[in-house]
């Protein structure tokens, strides 16, 4: 009877997470696509991942006077770097897989609400 | 004499008066709401005060501050005025209810013709203010509500008619002290227990109706007809119309608890006279959380009703078991 | 119309629609003598976008046509594709691929009857289906990291792979999942509010439903016995052991009842998906330009999803045309609300899970001479001439 089965749930616990003020019961599972981190030292510019996002919110940003002297040995052609728009992304991790120095991941960093737009951005 | 006034004064205006019933209102609606969501598992308010308790108050707050839109096609002067003296008859209507003591602040021989005249005319305000906004949909939510005006006025009616059989009197004082003492040794002697229990059942339902709570939200449908004779009310006036229901819902429960579990009637311990109050107070509180459990448990398990089952089942059901258990009351208990 | 009817449109925004689309109905009453749907609020012009961007990129947009069943598009475009591009997709990838449809069956059905629920004024159901419909999301959302658009497919397979810890974690939650799948269908087969608000309400006889073309559930319940998952088998179902649950009545009712069945038979499939799955490769790789076409049908939760695609040495799609399947079930609702009350008309709409998508023309109505004009595509293009004509100047 639902009757009972109501009564019963008075006295069991809600299934509500007060989400952000706790997240335990909250399921992040390891392959949760989120929030992008780019990792600019290793990254050699190829601007694959640009070519292959679906939303098209990858862009190739020129590097600036300082960041070119500052880039090491390795990378020494790199001349763009990966800047993401969070604001449009849909999060299918498609730049992470074709990404050839595995620079470029996602993680399961879910909390990302911000009032600004710069912070949105990852690059 | 300007202590008579004073106290006057108090009763009117902050005990029994509008500042309690408005306090109570708030509370019940609180209450309803958590209580409705406890039992599908969530949380329900819990940011406005200390466990969401001023939760109602704040929707009221906030619905007043709102912009007030009259549409096009309304009656302008009843769209604007009639929500705002609404509440009004429900207000009176508490006053009648004994709470600290076994006699209510306004206490006549013949209390019940004036609780069923205020629970029709609030009714027929709910119809009035549905057919005052033009629209279609309120106008459907209007003749809804007069359906169910019909078809559970009869019922509502004859399972008060228990109460008044068994005092012989249509006071409340009187239907409060006839249940004083103790049924079988151990059981209060209040209508609830015995035959009083189907009456009790047929109030339960009809309350449902009166307050157009689920099963019986008919008028209100929101997946339906968008919010019935409520639809086109915003601002003040639909503050005035949730404190409304609220109201309603404060009056025909505490109605309940008068008719059928005796009022504020419970073991005084042989008290004196200022502690006797605050007991009955206590009594009176806990009987009235106890029916809104059971209202609140009743509508979150049923889905809700046709129009046409509600008038079949009102006609072909209720109204012939309620006129049995008056017949058998007669009968049986002597009238 | 004469002078005892009266008209009123349910919709765009309605609390009854989570979606905007219109229904302009004529009552008498209370009952509704005449009815009509106006479809064309949600269209997004998805078809036409898939023609500038290659294959791979079109695939998550193929997604994003439905929220609900963005699997069966997905990997229905992906089948499609494969045809075109003659791969061969890997068993490993097509199991997983059957995996992930059932469970999404589990959760559109389960969000379905939620919604249906709460179209009766039943809220407490519709509140635990929806607290239960959450253990099927966590399982897809720990499978291929996200809760709705999950990005499974790619042409030629699959991109996320099942491994042992993941196989536990589906096995465990699916065992506790059934006995409060057992409480659900108690509660459908028990409660008579449910059976008084749904039982013989918006019948859609079999002729009714040959005539309008109907699909998936809503075909099953009226007595047509089709469901590509058995009759037109496609990934690995043909391996599969499972009932197609049918029923003749065509009522909401049997709509309910049919659903709550095939949550069982998918718990079925995934449990034998998870016992036979086989190991190897999950994809194979594509590349190239493609030339040909090719259709491709996949049973998703409500009904039959077909899409059509055409390449002409090139990367990008010449064309794709999607037909989900509400564009066909959404007539017989409209034909099957005649005759039954106001009450009704949410739960008669809800009842064939409405997705709406597609159609280009919008509604003008002259409120005072009361009279409304439907404009094509055409005619917003030439409004909108003329108004930048008139800015410009």
């Amino acid at each position: 009877m639902l009757i009972v089965e109501l009564i019963k749930n008075l006295f069991r616990k809600p299934e509500t997470v007060r989400y952000p003020y706790e997240t335990k019961g909250l399921n992040f599972p390891e392959r949760l696509r989120a929030m992008h981190v780019i990792d600019q030292d290793s990254c050699i510019g190829c601007s694959k991942c640009a070519r292959a996002c679906p939303a098209f919110v990858i862009q190739m940003v020129p590097l600036t006077e300082e960041e070119l002297a500052k880039r090491n040995e390795k990378i020494k052609r790199k001349r763009v770097k990966p800047v993401i728009d969070l604001t449009a992304c849909i999060f299918c991790g498609v730049c992470e897989e074709v990404c050839p120095t595995d620079c470029l991941n996602l993680t399961n960093q879910l909390v990302m609400p911000s009032g600004r737009k710069e912070e949105l951005e990852v690059g | 004499m300007i202590q008579d006034i004073a106290l006057f004064l108090f009763q009117t205006i902050v005990f029994p008066g509008v500042f309690f019933i408005v306090v109570l209102a708030f509370g019940s609606n609180w209450m309803y709401r958590k209580f409705y969501a406890r039992l599908q598992r969530r949380i329900g308010p819990e940011s406005a005060g200390i466990f969401g308790i001023l939760q109602g108050f704040a929707d009221y707050l906030k619905t007043a501050t709102k912009e007030d839109i009259i549409p096009y096609g309304a009656n302008q002067v009843i769209f604007k005025y009639l929500p705002v003296i609404a509440p009004v008859p429900v207000v009176v209507g508490m006053f009648f209810i004994p709470i600290i003591d076994t006699k209510g602040f306004i206490s006549s021989p013949g209390d019940i013709y004036a609780i069923v005249f205020i629970l029709t005319i609030v009714t027929t305000t709910e119809i009035i203010l549905g057919w005052a906004s033009g629209s279609k949909f309120a106008l459907i939510g209007s003749s809804r509500s007069g359906m169910q005006l019909v078809s559970f006025g009869i019922p509502f009616i004859f399972s008060m008619l228990y109460a008044i059989i068994k005092a012989k009197s249509f006071s409340l004082e009187d239907i409060v002290l006839s249940q004083t003492g103790t049924k079988l040794k151990f059981l209060p002697n209040w209508n609830l227990f015995g035959l009083g229990g189907i009456a009790f059942l047929i109030f339960i339902i009809c309350a449902l109706a009166e307050l157009e709570k689920p099963p019986f939200d008919t008028p209100e449908a929101e997946t339906e007809i968008a919010g019935g004779w409520t639809l086109e009310y915003s601002g003040r006036g639909y503050a005035y119309i949730l404190l409304l229901e609220d109201l309603k819902m404060v009056f025909v429960i505490s109605l309940g608890v008068v008719l059928f579990l005796g009022g504020p009637l419970g073991p005084t311990f042989g008290l004196g006279e200022p502690w006797i109050a605050v007991l009955y107070f206590i009594y009176f509180s806990l009987k009235y959380f106890a029916v809104l459990l059971i209202l609140t448990l009743i509508s979150s398990s049923l889905a809700r009703m046709k129009i046409r089952h509600i008038v079949f089942g009102s006609w072909t059901y209720l109204a012939p078991l309620a006129i049995a258990s008056i017949i058998l009351t007669i009968l049986l208990e002597g009238g | 119309m004469n002078e005892e009817q009266t008209s009123f449109n349910i919709g765009p925004q309605h609390p009854a629609l989570k979606e905007p689309e219109t229904f302009r109905v004529i009552v008498e009453g209370e009952r509704v003598v005449k009815a009509e749907a106006i479809l064309g609020h949600t269209h997004r012009g998805i078809e036409k976008m898939a023609e500038s961007r290659d294959y791979n990129k079109t695939l998550y947009l193929a997604e994003r046509i439905c929220g609900i069943c963005s699997f069966a598009h997905n990997a229905n475009f992906a089948r499609a594709v494969e045809f075109v591009a003659d791969v061969k997709v890997p068993k490993r990838a097509e199991f997983l691929r059957v995996l992930v449809a059932e469970l999404e069956r589990l959760h559109s059905h389960l969000l379905w009857l939620g919604v249906l629920a709460h179209e009766i004024g039943f809220d407490t159901f519709y509140i635990l289906v929806w607290n239960d419909r959450e253990t099927i999301m966590d399982l897809l959302e720990t499978l291929t990291g996200n809760r709705v658009n999950y990005g499974m497919n790619r042409i030629g397979g699959v991109r996320f792979d099942l491994n042992d810890e993941i196989k536990k974690i589906m096995r465990d939650k699916i065992e506790e999942f059934k006995p409060r799948l057992e409480k659900i269908r108690d509660v459908v087969l028990n409660s008579k509010t449910i059976i008084a608000r749904t039982n013989g309400v918006g019948r859609i006889s079999k002729d009714l439903a040959r005539k309008t073309c109907v699909t998936g559930p809503t075909a099953r319940s009226s007595g047509i016995d089709w469901d590509l998952r058995r009759d037109e088998p496609y990934f690995i179902y043909e391996q599969l052991d499972f009932n197609v649950p049918i029923s003749d009545r065509g009522d909401v009712y049997s709509k309910i009842i049919l659903r709550v069945k095939e949550l069982f038979e998918s718990i079925k499939i995934i449990e034998q998906v998870l016992d036979l799955i086989p190991s190897g490769k999950i994809f194979q790789d594509v590349r190239g330009r493609f030339e040909g076409k090719a259709v491709s049908r996949i049973e998703a939760p409500r009904g039959e999803n077909f899409h059509y695609v055409e390449f002409r040495k090139s990367k990008n799609p010449y064309r794709l045309k999607v037909r989900a399947p509400t564009y066909a079930n959404v007539v017989s609702s409209v034909e099957a609300l005649v005759g039954h009350h106001i009450a009704d008309i949410p739960v008669i709409v809800a009842a064939n899970d409405p997705c709406f998508s597609c159609t280009d023309r919008t509604l003008i109505i002259d409120r005072d001479k009361g009279r409304y004009q439907i404009m094509s595509a055409r005619d917003l293009r030439k409004l909108s001439v003329e108004t930048t004509k008139e800015v410009m100047q």
